[in-house]
């Protein structure tokens, strides 16, 4: 087995990884879509937790009415 | 724009989808140490498979072995999966000829049981993992690093898990078999986008 490799050549680009496993401009533009909405879709839940408001929670400030008595 | 040779490295697990997870973290990984994912994923466009995976391995730079799944398969008759040592031992052969430029690396799940297992390998430790993302992207921090401005453990999950959200939405809308030639391609590119973003050195 090899020993360590130490990578010194450049970071390939999308653009390269593309042409080099010749995904057409059309799919391209598709999975730049994709990953666009995957990272809004984490921006927006980082906000919500960051606003404490957690997905589906429909909690109303006002109190909690209590609609059963133990009389 | 003018073409230059992208540094590739050949990424051999079993296909199977309890790999799933360390596949996606040896194309996160990879990805994010600026190398280009290979595999020998199926191609029916192929007739050859034996040459075509040899030219894969023979155009890789590197290559990364997972030789963890010993056991038999459960279809009838049950056979253990070769696929993966064999790949191994081209990718040997390969970085033995002569002016090659090809580093190799083995991965397992059990310590020491490789020695058993292939004993020709004998004196060879492979790297560790539990098959969990972070263990194979620490087992492959062990082996891989940059001269300036390598990934953290950090950046490294970060492309995962936006690689693994990938993954999620390509099975959603049109295949839930992610060891093809579309899937890969796609996974290919979106770790690639996802290194730009995470890995300091680029910008991220």
């Amino acid at each position: 087995m090899s020993g360590k490799a130490i990578i010194t050549t450049p970071y390939p680009t999308p653009d390269e990884i593309a042409a080099y496993y010749k995904i057409p401009p059309k799919r391209v533009a598709e999975l730049r879509q994709m990953i666009a909405e995957i990272r809004a879709d984490e921006a927006s839940k980082a906000n919500r937790k960051k606003n404490g408001k957690p997905k589906g929670s429909r909690k109303s400030s006002a109190p909690r009415k209590i609609t059963s008595s133990k009389r | 724009m003018s073409k230059r040779e992208l540094p590739v490295a050949f990424i051999n697990v079993p296909y199977s989808t309890r790999y799933e997870r360390v596949y996606l973290a040896l194309i996160a990984g990879v990805s994010a140490y600026g190398l280009v994912p290979s595999a020998a994923v199926r191609d029916p466009s192929s007739r050859f498979q034996l040459e075509r995976i040899y030219e894969l391995i023979a155009s890789a730079q590197y290559s990364f072995h997972d030789l963890s799944f010993v056991s038999l398969d459960r279809k009838s008759p049950q056979t253990p999966r070769l696929n993966m040592a064999f790949e191994l031992g081209l990718a040997v052969a390969v970085s033995r000829s002569t002016g090659a430029n090809h580093q190799w690396y083995v991965f397992d799940t059990v310590p020491y049981r490789l020695d058993k297992a292939l004993s020709d390998l004998g004196g060879i430790r492979p790297r560790i993992h539990d098959r969990s993302p972070e263990s194979v992207l620490r087992a492959l921090m062990n082996v891989l690093g940059r001269l300036t401005g390598g990934p953290t453990l950090a950046d490294l999950l970060n492309v995962y898990h936006e690689v693994e959200k990938s993954a999620r939405s390509i099975k959603r809308d049109y295949s839930l078999d992610l060891f093809d030639t579309k899937p890969f391609a796609d996974l290919i590119f979106a770790a690639g986008e996802a290194a730009l973003r995470y890995v300091p050195a680029l910008g991220g």
